[in-house]
């Protein structure tokens, strides 16, 4: 019988950044191993806060770095590490929703929106929708891909 | 009664209270048909409802009778009229309403007035704030109220976080009446504890306790066109 076939967490990761063939599936199979599956967000029990991938691929066109990217979204701690984007299908996540101020919970840079705008916007004016959590295996189709903010 | 009737005469009648409360609504014609909703303001003679689906047999001129669930559950049913089942102007995937009572109004004016009595909400509290204020008893509402207002005076950050509860029109009435429940309890659990630290805490229960079941109930959005994908980062 054959050996299953080892990876290096490190390799893994940047087969799936550099979109090389079957690094998905690979990424996949790893994480459904996991005895915790790992979720989009910080736990099973939170909110998932997404960006439609078009307003991203505008910003990184425009060679925004990972701790403005940071800025822009709210995101916290402000630290100068790389920011990675998962990208993956509106089909998994199911229903969006916009964003309230009590959903933001307890943070300042949450900007609340007139209601005839559909999306939330982050304090940045990206715009924001949340949905309910997903394991990352879920959603890690083969459209789904990674991408890496520099910072 | 014809529509252009029924809208003079709702012109005419006494302002409504906001409300947030959870109904059944069902088809004296046909047991079968029901649908979950919710009271979103009242008096007297009728009631406004939102409805997360449409229901093909909630017909105009309809005769339907209103069960009340949750805090209000001990009030009898009442009876009569629905109307205008139609998107509601800001939450296109919802569907409100109107109702006009024949059976029943008793009840309302009951409600009118429990949801009258007590501390008004804080002077800038936009719609969505009223309705879950309205339902808070009067013991919750002088519990609260020195909060929302020791919040805004702090300032800064608190002060905007206060800002934002009170005004967000997106709010659906349903996460601000569960938080002020959190915010409560914690109050009643440490009397001495400051606003922002009641805040604070109430935030970190309420995500745990009804963040994920209130999604359910909020506006969706209709993300449809442009890319297939969304990002989470």
């Amino acid at each position: 019988m054959d050996a299953p076939q080892q990876f290096e967490p490190g390799d893994l990761l940047d087969d799936l950044i550099e979109g090389r063939e079957g690094a998905v599936r690979n990424f996949r199979a790893v994480v459904e191993l996991r005895e915790n599956p790992p979720y989009l967000s910080a736990s099973p029990e939170r909110l998932v806060w997404a960006v439609p991938s078009e307003d991203l691929d505008e910003l990184f066109s425009t060679d925004m770095k990972a701790h403005e990217l940071r800025l822009a979204l709210g995101l916290e701690p402000l630290t100068d590490e790389d920011v990675i984007e998962m990208r993956y299908s509106t089909a998994i996540a199911g229903p969006f929703y916009k964003p309230s101020a009590v959903v933001a919970g307890i943070s300042a840079r949450f900007r609340y929106t007139e209601v005839e705008e559909e999306f939330g916007k982050t304090i940045g004016g990206i715009r924001e929708m949340i949905h309910l959590p997903r394991t990352v295996a879920e959603c890690l189709t083969e459209e789904a891909g990674v991408r890496v903010w520099s910072s | 009664m014809s529509t252009a009737s029924y809208k003079e005469e709702r012109r005419k009648t006494p302002e409504r209270i906001p409300v947030w409360i959870e109904v059944v609504v069902m088809s004296l014609s046909n047991d079968t048909n029901s649908i979950i909703a919710e009271l979103r303001d009242v008096n007297c003679d009728g009631v406004g409802l939102i409805m997360w689906n449409s229901a093909d047999w909630l017909k105009d001129n309809l005769n339907v009778k209103i069960e009340f669930s949750s805090q209000f559950s001990s009030k009898d049913p009442i009876s009569g009229t629905f109307r205008e089942q139609s998107p509601s102007k800001y939450w296109p995937n919802f569907r409100s309403g109107g109702f006009c009572v024949d059976s029943g109004k008793e009840c309302l004016q009951e409600i009118t007035e429990t949801c009258c009595a007590g501390e008004s909400a804080p002077e800038d509290a936009l719609f969505a704030f009223q309705r879950a204020w309205s339902v808070r008893s009067k013991e919750d509402r002088c519990l609260l109220k020195p909060v929302w207002y020791e919040l805004k005076a702090l300032g800064g950050d608190a002060a905007q976080i206060a800002h934002n509860l009170l005004t967000d029109p997106n709010c659906g009435g349903h996460r601000l009446n569960n938080l002020m429940t959190v915010m409560v309890e914690i109050r009643n659990q440490n009397s001495e504890m400051s606003a922002m630290e009641v805040l604070e805490k109430a935030f970190e229960v309420y995500r745990l306790q009804h963040s994920l079941v209130d999604t359910q109930k909020d506006r969706l959005i209709e993300y449809e066109l442009g890319s297939v994908s969304l990002t989470s980062v």
